[in-house]
């Protein structure tokens, strides 16, 4: 059998074009760089019986590491040998889906969730196996001129994009050039970056005039872009902006500053750009790639983008991503008596406590951050009758007082009820085990709706399913050998790889960033390490690593900047 | 205790409204929404309100047969009862459909009114049915000539140019866009807009659910009206492992594979392939179609992963006679489901299928292109372009040294032509229920296999 699994891994052994007749330099290989996946950190007996899903104990490298893996990593610099989780095939220049280099310039005024837009396509891109990286000059900007409380005045000049402003723009140009500089390396230094993101206001026509000029219509090899696309978010629903400028006055620019200060400081800054806004023409500038992203994707208008795949595959994306209200929650199963990948058991009677504490810890949760956030609490949430102190259903939000006001008005959106329609949704997802459906039970008994996910179906481990580390590394030594290696990529015999996993699981990550509400996944820990690495923008290497317990229950939260996961405990 | 008892199943019933003014395309959009969902297995049907027009007219109003364009003027009472009569019975035959499947329906017409839209909206919404619109909007006069000539020569009802564009001309007194109104605007809809200066302009409203976004970034990437293209396919040359009877693998060219990859610019020549025609060739990272590439005058050659074969798995590198030897189980399960049969540690069709979704939606953005594949993966994309069933589409076969020429068309089935090199090879084909490989035999237990010869 050994001798098979080696012929079929020779098929897959790199494979390089000499020839130049062909006219393309991206000849393709498989991924395969097993030194920087095992370089630094090795893969240990007991972490490979984690990844299989076997056995094992917990130590204390492992804790330490785990602090670690709490951070969102899609502001960090990828490595020229960072691997992505979604990456279908690795090329010689590295640059994927024959796109050639993407430069994404962002537009728009102050408090229109540039900052969010551009994270979440470095993100997705960076999923998909796209070196990718976001530039903002915001930081550029901080580092040069900190904005002070009381002297915030006289940072206006330099706040707005206002040509006819000299001084100011003086001022503006040493810190965009200092980013427009590094974008012009990142491009050149690395033959394998793809995608830059370009995070500023760029909203004149003369600032997108320029951009376009100096980045588009390049070939390969130089510091230009293949094709430059503007993105402009457009915020007119008054609610949005109101919670963006609040999320605008505690960020970095006024760390320091009073609040109400800080708001008065940045409502100018917003007045004043306003002046000077021009939004992307559909005449005017007709000949740009352009995509007017409305209200969070409740509208896109699509000009001159018919360019690439990739580029296609960045508007699916964008059709796809919502204005997120609510929280992801990780957990596993519960326990079940002999808890092996064949067997398709029940949960023994230490695994129903489980599912039960677990439908307290998470619906009180949701509680409470709900009535920390509502105008007005719903009276009909009743209190448990057992006086535990615990609400019996889920707290309803502003959303659904909304709702009911617009029922039957027909000029008004009814919002049906869908999963993740608005943020009142509360929903379970679960893998189509017994196991994992047990532990959503108590969810269904308190009303709340529990779904069957086909995609969180666990890792396939083929022919090593239940077997113990020892046996598997007597009965398939080579194979072993070679799995710890790549474990991200390894699939052993009739089994799937944690990458065959990521890709059948694409759909329901789009899902996931469509959704508005709170969702709970219910799932291996093989599944749910997919679904993080996405959400907190983990490596190749990383996934197979991470760990989930059954103590905790981990809460994912959205941000502009990056996303936030925490803890919570079961106790 | 089953723990189904806490999963609520909930199906979403969609139906997508084409929108737009007539020759904008729409029924060449709607037969592409349902090739693609067919393709990735959604259940789909077309609601044609032509169709529905015609059949009224055929059975009831003879003198009508003869319509003129004044039929479609909407001061003609009498015709317009006709027109609202087809969409109710679309619309009866549509919630007959949706109460035994589930999926998407197409609705064909040009509902180019604001309140023949809220009509349709709320007569859908009762059934439970959510509307999605998808409006095809062009002012480039020379686009839509060609495509009044193309029509001229499919349509059923036989009509000339002048009588489109009176049609045309009559429409447009009562047309209204999407995205203008006000009470529009928490529709679900894309539109798409090809405009006079040959910029193409998009805009997307309100998506809600994962498959409706599916639908609608499918049909953005459509090169819709746009003439006739040609899309060339072929296997590799005659492989080694072809010759010793052997699946999968990574082997050279036999000399005969060679001979055929010499011959490939002298057949496309034939075919009145000139040089300066901008053509890109596709093949998949695996040697044998690299070499079979290798001769082509081309400006491209982009390998793509996705084009790789079927990956046996175990199986890989065996023989048929092996593999039926080995695992005699699994040979027999292959044969009595081959769609979904996965080979051990290996793929299945459709798992091919799902990965060649991306090439796809590029190929129905590009022209002038020649891939050279594999024989499982040529399969599919056959089965995409010819509407073959997914459970007949492993069975079809496809003779080595071969180019097939693939007329898509805006209207109308493809135009299929085989194109021999006339270079003798082995055969690859492997009947249902035996271990042999060949097709010369004329009996054959599997009327699927021959869907490509007879479709010429």
């Amino acid at each position: 059998m050994s001798n098979q699994l080696k012929l079929a891994a020779d098929n897959h052994q790199p494979r390089t074009r000499k020839s130049s007749r062909f006219g393309v330099l991206e000849s393709v290989k498989r991924i395969k760089s097993s030194e920087s996946l095992t370089s630094g950190r090795s893969v240990t007996p007991n972490t490979a019986a984690a990844i299989l899903g076997q056995p094992h104990t917990d130590t204390a490298s492992t804790l330490q590491r785990k602090k670690k893996t709490l951070l969102d990593q899609v502001h960090f610099k990828q490595s020229s040998t960072y691997i992505s989780p979604g990456q279908l095939y690795a090329t010689e220049s590295g640059r994927l889906f024959h796109a050639g280099k993407i430069l994404i310039v962002l537009v728009g005024l102050p408090a229109r969730s540039k900052t969010k837009l551009g994270v979440a396509l470095t993100r997705y891109t960076r999923w998909l196996g796209v070196k990718s990286r976001i530039f903002h000059v915001s930081d550029y900007r901080r580092a040069m001129f900190p904005l002070i409380e009381g002297d915030g005045i006289e940072d206006l000049e330099y706040l707005c994009a206002d040509s006819t402003n000299k001084k100011g723009m003086a001022y503006r140009h040493t810190f965009i050039d200092a980013c427009l500089k590094d974008i012009d390396d990142f491009f050149f230094d690395d033959a394998s970056s793809q995608i830059a993101i370009y995070d500023a206001l760029n909203i004149t026509y003369e600032e997108r005039n320029y951009l376009n000029e100096k980045y588009s219509k390049g070939t390969k090899g130089d510091t230009k872009a293949n094709t430059v696309l503007f993105l402009e978010s457009i915020v007119t629903d008054p609610f949005l902006l109101e919670r963006n400028i609040d999320i605008a006055i505690k960020s970095k620019d006024y760390a320091f500053w009073d609040l109400l200060k800080a708001k008065e400081h940045f409502l100018k800054r917003i007045e004043r750009n306003s002046a000077v806004y021009e939004e992307l023409d559909n005449k005017k500038e007709a000949h740009l790639s352009f995509v007017k992203y409305i209200n969070y994707g409740d509208s896109l208008w699509v000009n001159n983008t018919n360019h690439s795949y990739l580029i296609n595959k960045i508007i699916e994306f964008l059709m796809n991503l919502k204005e997120k209200k609510g929280r992801v929650y990780l957990s596993r199963c519960g326990n079940s008596d002999s808890d092996r990948y064949n067997d398709d058991e029940v949960l023994n009677k230490e695994g129903i406590c489980f599912a039960k504490k677990l439908t307290d810890v998470v619906i009180n949760r949701i509680n409470y951050l709900r009535e920390k956030n509502s105008i007005e609490v719903d009276p009909s949430v009743l209190i448990d009758s057992n006086g535990n102190g615990h609400r019996t259903s889920i707290l309803k939000t502003q959303a659904s007082i909304e709702r009911n006001l617009n029922m039957g008005k027909s000029d008004k959106k009814q919002i049906s009820s869908h999963d993740g329609a608005d943020e009142d949704s509360v929903v379970v997802f679960s893998a189509p085990r017994k196991r994992t459906l047990d532990t959503a039970q108590f969810f269904g008994k308190r009303g709340i709706p529990v779904r069957t996910k086909l995609e969180l179906k666990q890792l396939n481990p083929g022919v090593i399913a239940d077997m113990s580390l020892q046996e598997v590394s007597t009965n398939y030594p080579a194979e072993f050998k070679e799995f710890l290696k790549e474990p991200y990529f390894y699939r052993f015999s009739k089994g799937e790889s944690y990458h065959d996993l990521a890709l059948r699981m694409g759909s329901l990550i789009f899902e996931i960033e469509r959704m508005n509400g709170d969702v709970l996944i219910i799932a291996h820990e093989s599944a749910l390490r997919i679904i993080y690495g996405y959400l907190m923008a983990k490596s190749a290497f990383d996934i197979p690593l991470l760990e989930f317990d059954r103590k905790n229950v981990i809460e994912i939260s959205f941000g502009h900047y990056e996303n936030k996961a925490i803890k919570i405990p079961i106790e | 205790m089953s723990s189904n008892n806490y999963t609520n199943k909930k199906n979403l019933n969609i139906c997508v409204i084409l929108v737009g003014l007539p020759c904008r395309g729409k029924t060449f959009i709607s037969n592409k929404i349902k090739t693609y969902l067919t393709w990735v297995m959604i259940n789909c049907k077309i609601f044609n309100i032509g169709d529905y027009r015609r059949k009224q007219l055929g059975n009831v109003l003879d003198e009508f047969i003869n319509v003129d364009s004044d039929f479609y003027n909407a001061e003609n009472v009498e015709a317009l009862k006709i027109r609202l009569n087809s969409y109710e019975q679309a619309l009866d035959d549509m919630t007959k459909w949706f109460q035994t499947n589930e999926g998407v329906a197409v609705l064909d017409g040009t509902s180019s009114t604001r309140e023949h839209r809220k009509w349709l909206l709320e007569r859908l919404r009762k059934q439970h049915i959510e509307p999605v619109f998808v409006e095809s909007y062009c002012d480039d006069q020379e686009l839509i000539n060609l495509n009044i000539q193309e029509l001229i020569k499919s349509s059923p009802d036989k009509k000339d140019f002048n009588f489109y564009e009176e049609k045309i001309k009559n429409y447009i007194k009562v047309y209204e866009s999407l995205n203008q109104f006000e009470d529009e605007k928490d529709y679900t809809f894309v539109k798409l807009m090809k405009m006079s200066n040959g910029l193409e302009q998009a805009v997307i409203n309100k998506v809600q659910s994962y498959l409706e976004s599916k639908i609608l970034f499918y049909v953005m990437n459509l090169n819709y009206l746009k003439p006739s293209k040609v899309i060339w396919l072929s296997r590799h040359g005659e492989s080694v492992y072809n010759v010793e009877k052997k699946i999968g693998g990574d082997s050279r060219l036999s000399e005969r594979g060679l001979l055929y990859a010499r011959k490939i610019p002298k057949l496309l020549k034939e075919q009145g392939f000139d040089e300066e025609n901008q053509m890109t060739a596709w093949t998949s990272t695996l040697v044998r179609t690299n070499e079979t590439a290798q001769y082509l005058p081309f400006q491209q050659v982009l390998p793509w992963r996705a084009l790789n074969e079927l990956d046996a798995g175990l199986c890989d590198g065996m023989t048929y006679e092996e593999i039926e030897e080995k695992y005699p189980e699994d040979f027999k399960e292959r044969d009595d489901n081959k769609f979904e049969y996965r080979y051990k540690g290996g793929e299945s069709y459709k798992d091919v299928v799902l990965r060649l979704e991306p090439v796809m939606m590029e190929l129905e953005r590009q022209s002038n292109i020649l891939i050279i594949t594999h024989q499982a993966v040529l399969r599919c994309i056959y089965a995409y372009f010819m509407n073959i069933p997914q459970d007949q589409s492993p069975w079809v076969a496809i003779p080595l040294h071969t180019l097939i020429k693939l007329e898509v068309r805006p209207y109308g089935a493809c135009k299929v032509t085989l194109i021999k090199a006339n270079i003798p090879a082995v055969s690859t084909y492997k009947e249902k229920g035996t271990s042999s490989v060949g097709e010369n035999s004329d009996i054959t237990n599997n009327s699927s296999r021959n869907l490509l010869t007879d479709s010429l």
